[in-house]
């Protein structure tokens, strides 16, 4: 119990004195995960509609698979993209081994099968006869494709708030292809697993803290635009 | 684009044909509806109707033939374009998750109206179909009915040279549905719309349509004027469908053979009961059923059975029920034998 | 729902496919031709990290070389296998037997003493097993074996492990390690020790990580001392013969930083102030 006390009062204290460090990680954390979110949500919307709107043979394969893929474990995630990134793997040339850039494709990875899988369930469920109606109304397949993407709104807010979780708690592959390296790549969770090897625990729980801190913020946002949503 | 002349029909079918899991579901080798006009299609659950309306919709390939709107063929680049001069009502509203307003305008948004005549078409219709009040409701906030006139508004505000309604009120109590019948049959008058309605109720059909198709299995039964259609059944399957007894003479008694000598279709409504001895003939009630406010004897006459309808004030007040033996008379202008076979 | 012949989609799999594949070849030949020299990969076991040693290291050497150092803090063994496959550039390692192999083998070359400490065990102050004032290492763990007291390993291939399995060989070829008084954490250096406080063990640990972690820990060093004990730690090149992406001018620089006097003097000192004694003993003195 001192322990979580300590955590507690370390992660207070980390905060309010702006440690520079803990800032640096928090705002690292933001802006890798933010990116890794985004570009999952750039692949994973498409191809979910796809997936929803398109027959073609293999159509529920591909489905499983994307739905087998939201338990991508973070390790293989990591452990894939190291092996391609590193110097002796086929783009390794790239020099982005340890970098927040190997981070950002990473975490897409882990991140993309669970936009795409939610999508793709958010755009199945909708009633048949919405499809119907809307290209009945004239919609061309731009405006048939967005107005279908604004009904599923919900569920698709669903869809980023889950991929985003993933990244922000995973710590493998972060660890894996990012290397941890100190004002680089330490995000609040390697930079928890750091401490937790060093045996600091305080100091660990009080970046666990901040990082639950920083996901209640984003879920809370992610939630009142829901709500703003659903009452319009 | 090709020039449409007046003499075009709005709607035209040329041996069309619809398969679907190797199964032909519909095929009309010969179908238009001309300007102005309402066609109904009735027919038996899983006849075709509705493959019938969206593939006039354009919403369904077809395997074969041509649909042809306002006189141009549609084919997969002029599918939209044509699409966008109709409207089609289905029977769940399908409202989209934004309000009521809105979901009026959006069909015009995707012709580009601009947001001006946007606002002037929804106003119009909002008040034209008394729903003003509520322009900024969410859809999961309407009753049915409420619902219903909403995605009426929403059809008609695009003013569609060809409407679709598939069993638009089908879903709806009594009550408001002979509410919502009467006000389509004025919009429909008012505006002189074109329209391909789909319904299972004959009423709707003989309130709304100028004509009616009755379909069985994807083909074409009957195709005829809606007062036609239903006094002069053009086969015994069009007249079963249409609530007429098939009866055949080798199993009725010898008096009734002289007034039905051939397979003959004989209107419920044409069959009466009398005390009279003279000109009546017997029968035992097999069955007592009601429907709509008019009640229903299934009567067993020799072999056959006959069906006649009368007010249930009078089946309650004779005490009518299975097993009781009655007498009845013919009105042999009910009888449709199909002799003349003009 | 749009409709799509199954053939064309699968053409445009397939295209896709290889356009991807493009891709990959395009960047991996774009990469090699603007690949940064500037930049270089240091795997080093994760007890110089965690001592912080490193982090008074490597800025100072990024200052006076320009060079711009990235440091993988994996174990010894795994950072030994980052330099087989060509992914480190240069290794800080204490693992002497595997590092013999490696160079043996071609894998890495100009191996340089830069500082050593030493390895204790540490355990419960009550000690159970009575190794205190223990002849030697060997005396001590034959104790702890023989009392079946609990005894926590790091099992993780990295130099101390290494090093512990090395000392229960000269115990005994047959020591139980499946018993219940051994296990392993597969952890670092600090997490282990707070495990060994925690469940009342023996455990191998350098001083360095000791001494950092001591001020929250119960424990005490129960045995110390004897050549067997020696923790050295050498840099290595990793040998530029194998691989065509590798930074051998930064990484002989930093060999080079390394054994420097000033360097050394650093080293020797670190940790003097914040523990009353030194982590390190460098080998220039």
């Amino acid at each position: 119990m001192d322990l979580i006390f300590d955590g507690l009062s370390e992660a207070w204290r980390l905060l309010v004195t702006g440690d520079s460090d803990v800032y640096g990680i928090t705002f690292r954390t933001v802006v890798i995960t933010g990116a890794s979110t985004l570009i999952a949500l750039a692949i994973g919307l498409p191809v979910g509609l796809g997936l929803a709107l398109v027959r073609f043979p293999g159509q529920r394969g591909l489905v499983a698979l994307a739905n087998a893929g939201t338990g991508t474990p973070p390790v293989v995630a990591g452990l894939v993209v190291a092996i391609l990134l590193w110097r002796s793997g086929p783009l390794g040339g790239l020099g982005l081994i340890y970098t927040p850039a190997a981070m950002v494709i990473a975490q897409a990875l882990i991140a993309t099968p669970i936009i795409t899988a939610i999508t793709a369930a958010a755009v199945m469920a909708l009633p048949p006869t919405l499809h119907l109606q809307i290209r009945a109304m004239g919609a061309n397949q731009r405006q048939y494709l967005w107005l279908i993407t604004r009904e599923a709104r919900l569920p698709l807010l669903v869809a980023v708030m889950a991929g985003f979780g993933a990244v922000v708690s995973e710590v493998g592959a972060s660890m894996m292809v990012g290397g941890n390296l100190s004002g680089e790549t330490r995000v609040l969770t390697t930079a928890a697993v750091l401490e937790v090897s060093k045996g600091n625990f305080g100091t660990a729980l009080a970046l666990g803290f901040v990082l639950l801190a920083f996901i209640v913020v984003i879920a809370g946002l992610l939630t009142a635009v829901q709500q703003r949503a659903r009452r319009q | 684009m090709k020039q449409i002349s007046t003499s075009d029909p709005v709607l035209e079918f040329a041996k069309v044909r619809v398969r679907r899991g190797g199964r032909e579901v519909l095929h009309i080798s010969e179908l238009s509806v001309d300007e102005g006009a309402v066609l109904a299609i009735l027919g038996p659950n899983g006849s075709g109707k509705s493959t019938l309306l969206l593939t006039a919709a354009l919403l369904l390939p077809i395997s074969e033939g041509t649909v042809s709107l306002f006189g141009e063929p549609a084919v997969g680049r002029s599918e939209v374009r044509l699409r966008r001069q109709t409207s089609t009502v289905f029977q769940d509203p399908a409202l989209l998750d934004m309000d009521v307003r809105r979901n009026i305008e959006i069909a015009l948004a995707f012709r580009n109206v601009s947001s001006r005549a946007r606002r002037e078409q929804s106003e119009r219709w909002l008040n034209r179909l008394g729903i003003k009040h509520l322009e900024k409701a969410m859809p999961h906030a309407l009753s049915g009915g409420e619902a219903r006139r909403v995605s009426l508004a929403r059809a008609f505000a695009i003013h569609p040279r060809l409407l679709f309604l598939d069993e638009p009120f089908s879903a709806l109590d009594p009550e408001a549905r002979s509410e919502m019948i009467g006000d389509l049959r004025q919009l429909l008058r008012d505006e002189g719309t074109t329209a391909m309605l789909v319904t299972h109720d004959h009423s709707e059909a003989q309130l709304l349509a100028d004509q009616v198709l009755v379909l069985f299995d994807g083909v074409q039964g009957q195709l005829d004027s809606t007062r036609a259609l239903f006094n002069f059944p053009a086969n015994p399957e069009v007249a079963a469908f249409l609530g007429y007894s098939i009866v055949d003479p080798k199993g009725l008694p010898e008096l009734l053979r002289i007034v039905v000598p051939r397979i003959s279709a004989i209107h419920p409504a044409a069959v009466r009961l009398t005390n009279d001895t003279e000109g009546s003939y017997s029968a035992q009630v097999i069955a007592v059923q009601g429907s709509h406010g008019d009640g229903r004897l299934l009567l067993a006459v020799g072999e056959e059975k006959i069906t006649a309808t009368m007010p249930v004030d009078r089946i309650n007040e004779l005490d009518l029920r299975p097993g009781i033996a009655i007498r009845f008379e013919v009105d042999t202008g009910g009888i449709i034998d199909w002799s003349g076979s003009g | 729902m749009i409709r799509k012949q199954g053939c064309s989609l699968r053409k445009r799999i397939c295209g896709f496919g290889l356009v991807l594949v493009g891709i990959i070849g395009l960047a991996s030949w774009f990469g090699d031709a603007c690949s940064d020299d500037t930049e270089m990969i240091l795997a080093t076991s994760t007890s110089t990290e965690n001592s912080g040693l490193l982090a008074v290291l490597v800025p100072l050497f990024e200052d006076q070389s320009g060079y711009s150092v990235k440091v993988i803090a994996v174990g010894s063994g795994a950072a030994m296998k980052m330099g087989e496959r060509g992914d480190a550039d240069v290794l800080l390692v204490h693992s002497p037997a595997a590092e013999t192999a490696f160079i043996e083998a071609g894998f890495g070359i100009e191996r340089t003493p830069v500082m050593f400490n030493d390895f204790v065990i540490v355990g419960p102050p009550a000690d159970p097993a009575a190794i205190k004032g223990a002849p030697n290492v060997t005396a001590a763990l034959s104790k702890i074996h023989d009392a079946r007291a609990a005894f926590i390993s790091r099992g993780d291939e990295s130099g101390t492990h290494k090093r512990e399995l090395i000392l229960w060989e000269d115990v005994r070829q047959d020591v139980d390690f499946t018993g219940d008084w051994y296990a392993e954490t597969g952890q670092g250096m600090g997490a282990t020790l707070t495990i060994a406080a925690a469940t009342d063990a023996y455990t191998l640990t350098d001083r360095g990580t000791w001494l950092a972690v001591s001020d929250r820990n119960e424990q005490s060093i129960n045995f110390e001392g004897g050549d067997e004990l020696l923790n050295e730690y050498h840099v290595i090149v990793v040998a530029p013969e194998r691989h065509n992406r590798l930074n051998v001018e930064a990484a002989r620089s930093f060999r080079g930083f390394l054994i420097a006097p000033k360097t050394q003097e650093i080293i020797s000192t670190f940790g003097r102030e914040e523990y009353g004694q030194s982590m390190f003993t460098a080998y220039a003195e």
